[in-house]
């Protein structure tokens, strides 16, 4: 067998390679000392603080700047159409989640800030590694995702479409074909296929997108995935593939693992109007949840990346023809001692 | 013991060379073969033969490091005894998951029928590694020469398995580009 070759041969490999590999780890002397230094520290404050003995996360705001989109609701006749893999379950029961800085948001002119420039750069040396021989070219989408184009359009095989009129099914098909025909883009070790949307346009098509985020025996880590590090397909107006979307979050500043509220409780802080939404209708008792789900906010906007309950609630249309529509109001996950400030919803639209 | 005392008593042909050995490097001899069979009693046989390898190699080799001399050994027994143990069913777990892995790295082979010197090989393997951040080039050889497995992986570097994962996939794929175009097709 080939591979027992190459495990025999790199058997053979320079003594002074085995040996350093088999050395303890260390990062480097200065973070050794570093990390010497911040045990005294905390041990130092440990004494100091008794008996506050908890570690102290700093305070973080809720982002209520939606950037002036227009209003988040989607269409559809019943919310089962509403599709995604999102790999967060209520069952996963978890306690804590991680919270980070965004590190590159917004300057004030909401314009991308200068910093994220070497971030960006790396992108886009590490997505135009991944091509393999197509004809594209890979450009900067934003401080943390770049986007691949390619040119001419690449047609997918026959038996394959990819527009509104589509089945779930069809678009499953096609990508799992993308999936393997497309690895050296994905680059993932084991790569997820998410289908998402499902909602209507005001032409009454329906739009199933294909992305890719990687697979975890680790919950948290399965979630960080889906929310901060992905690989999206689109076509173009005739279904051929002409544009493939990456997107890796820059998650260097982490804020800490911060307590989360459950599913229940946010359920009834969203009755209560702690929410922010850019819907014009006020929650009331009487609109009910059709679905919900935790997902990490990740735009420009946001100074931390924290996670929310996302809620899918019907709210008056007057589309006819028996298609719905539900706006999404978030919740932060997050305990509200650790938020700054959190209000009551003020109606407000932008 | 210093392994410079070691070696000499091993050159003088002394009774005292294997129970040297075996105190200072039985469990390091003894996780790689585990890494590789995983099984208590092949391991075992096999940190034993590599005793009796070294009596029998040196004289006349004087290894500079006696570690990777013997752990050399130790990872050729292990690594035969599993290819005999292939006949029966593939119930070893770390050697077979390995050598899964290292079918990504392989050059399809069709495009060319020249086949190189192992020796030739092994340098391009090298100047691949050495081409490499220490860090990267420790966990591939972790993986791959001390067959660790992910999970320990993670926890030596406090990373976590997924990111060990996504560091050896895309290390197989650059090494594949790195001995294709060293015209190497295994």
């Amino acid at each position: 067998m080939k591979n027992e070759k190459l495990l025999q041969l790199l058997g053979e490999i320079n003594t002074d390679l085995i040996v350093s590999a088999n050395k303890p780890y260390r990062k480097n002397t200065l973070r050794a000392l570093a990390l010497v230094a911040c045990i005294a520290l905390v041990v130092g404050v440990a004494i100091y603080a008794l008996p506050y003995k908890t570690k102290k996360l700093p305070k973080i705001t809720v982002c209520d700047d939606f950037g002036g989109m227009g209003y988040e609701a989607l269409m559809a006749y019943d919310v089962s159409e509403l599709v995604n893999a999102n790999p967060w379950s209520e069952d996963m029961k978890l306690s804590t989640l991680p919270v980070y800085k965004n590190m590159y948001t917004y300057d004030e002119s909401l314009n991308i800030p200068k910093s994220s420039e070497e971030y960006t750069e790396i992108l886009v040396k590490e997505a135009k590694k991944r091509l393999d021989g197509e004809n594209a070219t890979v450009s900067a989408s934003g401080a943390d995702s770049v986007i691949i184009e390619f040119s001419p359009a690449i047609e997918f095989p026959q038996k394959y479409s990819f527009n509104h009129y589509c089945s779930y099914e069809e678009i499953s098909d096609l990508a799992e074909y993308v999936k393997k025909k497309y690895s050296h883009i994905i680059d993932m070790p084991d790569p997820i296929i998410n289908i998402y949307g499902g909602d209507y346009d005001i032409y009454d098509r329906r739009m199933l997108n294909i992305s890719f985020y990687n697979n975890s025996k680790s919950d948290t880590e399965k979630i960080l995935n889906y929310n901060f590090n992905t690989v999206h397909f689109f076509r173009d107006e005739n279904g051929k593939l002409n544009l493939v979307g990456i997107t890796e979050c820059d998650l260097s500043q982490k804020l800490g693992e911060y307590p989360i509220i459950t599913l229940k409780k946010a359920e009834k802080e969203l009755y209560r109007g702690y929410y922010i939404t850019t819907v014009p209708h006020k929650i009331n008792k009487d609109m009910k949840i059709e679905k919900a789900e935790l997902i990490y906010r990740n735009h420009g906007y946001d100074k931390y990346y924290m996670p929310y309950y996302k809620f899918y609630i019907e709210i008056p249309n007057n589309v006819g023809s028996g298609i719905k529509s539900y706006g999404v109001y978030y919740v932060p996950a997050v305990e509200s001692r650790y938020l700054e400030n959190m209000t009551v919803w003020d109606g407000s639209f932008n | 013991m210093k392994d410079s005392l070691i070696i000499e008593l091993f050159w003088q042909r002394s009774q005292e060379a294997i129970p040297a050995v075996a105190e200072k490097y039985y469990p390091y001899l003894y996780s790689i073969s585990y890494n590789i069979l995983s099984n208590k009693e092949d391991s075992e046989e096999c940190v034993n033969d590599t005793y009796l390898k070294a009596w029998d190699s040196i004289p006349p080799q004087k290894p500079n490091c006696l570690s990777a001399f013997l752990g050399r050994i130790t990872r050729n027994i292990s690594l035969n005894l599993a290819k005999k143990h292939s006949a029966q069913k593939r119930s070893n777990g770390g050697y077979y998951a390995v050598l899964d892995e290292l079918n990504e790295c392989i050059p399809s082979g069709e495009s060319t029928e020249k086949k190189l010197e192992d020796r030739m090989i092994v340098d391009s393997i090298e100047s691949f590694l050495y081409s490499r951040s220490l860090e990267k080039r420790n966990i591939f050889i972790k993986r791959y020469w001390y067959l660790c497995s992910v999970k320990e992986i993670a926890k030596a570097y406090s990373i976590s398995e997924n990111k060990v994962a996504s560091l050896l996939f895309r290390m197989r794929k650059e090494l594949k580009e790195h001995l294709e175009k060293d015209g190497i097709y295994l």
